[in-house]
């Protein structure tokens, strides 16, 4: 609902601040992302062969940062920078538009619907929070910036919607961390119980959670993720950072789902699995690291 | 030849509606399932209101800091507890004498069973509480969860549950258990006395852990676990085992 009213920017690799910045062909871009994530005219940094032989596939990409060994191969029509560490200088780029403030979206106003129950000793940030109709916020629970509830969803005690990342890349002798600028959008009937941690998006965009998904205590959703609808997540998992989880999808307790995976629909994945392959729909992984479930069972058997 | 096609058409006409009879008495008992369910819900929710009749009781010598938040209803605190920062405790839960609860942990939050109905997932509002014993020592950030249907999820005299410890619905701990950061101990499951579960172990739902049991760090139990026994892995297994089936691994003989 609010993501149309985005104000476009379009910037250009040539009016960028940016000291030491190689521009081997000019190029502009109105977002900054990852090969073949759901963003219109992005920069994305391209690091390895994988991104290459996905960059055919993705038609919205209008300027790239990568190595002078992969400078050839990327589209003619694309801007190019060259950079030998294509990450890092993505990140530079994006805490200056952060910085700049007019790239990515402004502080609004709240929005609160009155037919929300929030509890007394829950924090709302003081701007870019929308609460929907029939919200339910427990005690002691924080919703920062740019956090977008819609109808009827339930956060519970102490979870914090909207905490920023822990991402950072080394400049010189200092870590310097990744400004937060997207935010998070919990669907109509979402449900987050105890302690949870659900976190913002870094490079624009949300991080979201589909309608019905239920999560338990102490689950962690890292940043940019898209968690499907009806998904259920028991206690304690921890989703990495731009995870795409399908539909129907079962999380099971203690397990962690490593950061840039697909799962596909209606995937199960058991108890304490540590998941670090894409799995694809319907298919049921175990283990650590995890594998088919089957095949699982078949090595349990040998080693009892 | 027409007869023919009649015959083909009337089986097929006969074939859907069959199918047709069959998927709505699937659709009807589905109703009749989530009516049953939101019913169930229901009189949950009237539980809950008769709940607000009774008074939380506090004891004069429990200290309790002023960022923690106590629910006013149904909760009863024991003599000498200690609740410290940003802990929360909600209704219908017992503490006994001499519990300690760390910054930040959450006692009686709902539990979670839910259910798909088509395209909603419904969860049942709990109608249950805690019950945490004497002398037990709760840390940081840890949950413990109602229990689903009346009754208490029970935390055992002098057991210590660890930073981030999830303890889902219907749990029963038994006495001086030690229960280690990040544990994640699932529903319905019975753990004896003087268990020691260790960092990062998940234990599925509906087990039954025995006494003196040790579960090794990070260690997935998946089957009931008898007295005296010692497991490690993912899945669990019986200690020793597990660590000859590392030392081969190491050595390049998986399977052994």
């Amino acid at each position: 609902m609010l993501l149309k009213a985005t104000l476009v920017v379009n910037v250009n690799l040539r009016e960028l601040s940016i000291s030491e910045l190689r521009i081997e062909r000019d190029g502009d871009f109105i977002s900054i992302g990852r090969v073949l994530e759901k963003k219109p005219r992005k920069l994305v940094a391209l690091v390895g062969e994988s991104d290459l032989s996905s960059l055919s596939v993705d038609s919205e990409i209008a300027s790239v940062i990568t190595t002078a060994d992969l400078a050839d191969r990327v589209p003619r029509g694309t801007g190019l920078v060259i950079s030998s560490q294509p990450q890092i200088t993505l990140y530079k780029i994006h805490n200056s538009l952060a910085r700049d403030g007019e790239f990515y979206k402004g502080p609004f106003k709240n929005q609160i619907d009155d037919g929300a129950r929030i509890h007394p000793t829950a924090c709302i940030a003081a701007e870019s929070v929308t609460i929907g109709k029939g919200c339910v916020v427990g005690p002691n629970v924080s919703i920062l910036e740019n956090s977008i509830l819609e109808s009827d969803v339930f956060v519970g005690t102490g979870s914090v919607i909207g905490g920023a990342t822990s991402l950072t890349y080394v400049d010189g002798e200092k870590t310097v961390d990744v400004i937060s600028t997207g935010g998070v959008i919990l669907h109509s009937n979402v449900g987050i119980h105890a302690n949870c941690c659900v976190n913002r998006a870094v490079l624009g965009g949300y991080t979201e959670v589909g309608e019905y998904t239920k999560t338990d205590n102490l689950v962690q959703i890292g940043e940019n993720s898209k968690i499907g609808r009806r998904c259920i997540i028991p206690a304690c998992a921890s989703v990495g950072a731009n995870v795409m989880v399908g539909d129907d999808v079962w999380i099971g307790p203690n397990s962690v789902i490593s950061d840039g995976l697909s799962i596909g629909h209606k995937a199960f994945i058991t108890i304490g699995s540590v998941v670090v392959e894409d799995v694809a729909p319907g298919q049921k992984v175990t283990g650590n690291f995890a594998i088919d479930h089957n095949r699982f069972i078949e090595l349990m058997r040998r080693i009892r | 030849m027409s007869g023919i096609v009649h015959l083909r058409s009337a089986s097929d006409s006969k074939l859907e509606r069959s199918d047709v009879v069959r998927s709505s008495r699937l659709k009807a008992y589905l109703a009749y399932r989530e009516r049953r369910y939101q019913l169930r819900n229901l009189s949950a929710r009237v539980t809950r209101i008769f709940w607000r009749l009774s008074r939380s009781q506090i004891s004069e010598s429990a200290q309790i800091h002023p960022s923690a938040y106590v629910s006013s209803f149904k909760v009863k605190i024991g003599s000498g507890c200690v609740i410290r920062s940003r802990a929360v405790i909600h209704e219908n839960s017992v503490l006994d004498d001499n519990v300690d609860l760390a910054a930040g942990c959450v006692i009686g939050s709902e539990g979670f069973v839910c259910q798909t109905f088509g395209k909603k997932v419904i969860p049942i509002i709990h109608t249950g509480g805690v019950h945490i014993h004497r002398g037990v020592r709760v840390l940081s950030l840890s949950c413990i969860d109602k229990s689903t249907d009346g009754g208490y999820t029970e935390i055992g005299e002098e057991s210590h549950v660890g930073e981030m410890a999830h303890i889902a619905h219907n749990v029963t701990l038994g006495k001086r258990c030690h229960v280690e950061s990040h544990t994640m101990i699932a529903g319905h499951v019975a753990v004896g006395d003087d268990v020691r579960i260790c960092h990062n172990a998940s234990i599925s739902n509906t087990l039954v852990i025995g006494n003196s049991v040790r579960i090794g760090p990070g260690a997935v139990v998946t089957k009931t676990v008898h007295d005296g026994e010692s497991l490690s892995g993912n899945f669990a297994i019986d200690s020793t085992r597990h660590s000859s089936f590392v030392k081969n691994a190491a050595e390049g003989n998986i399977g052994g």
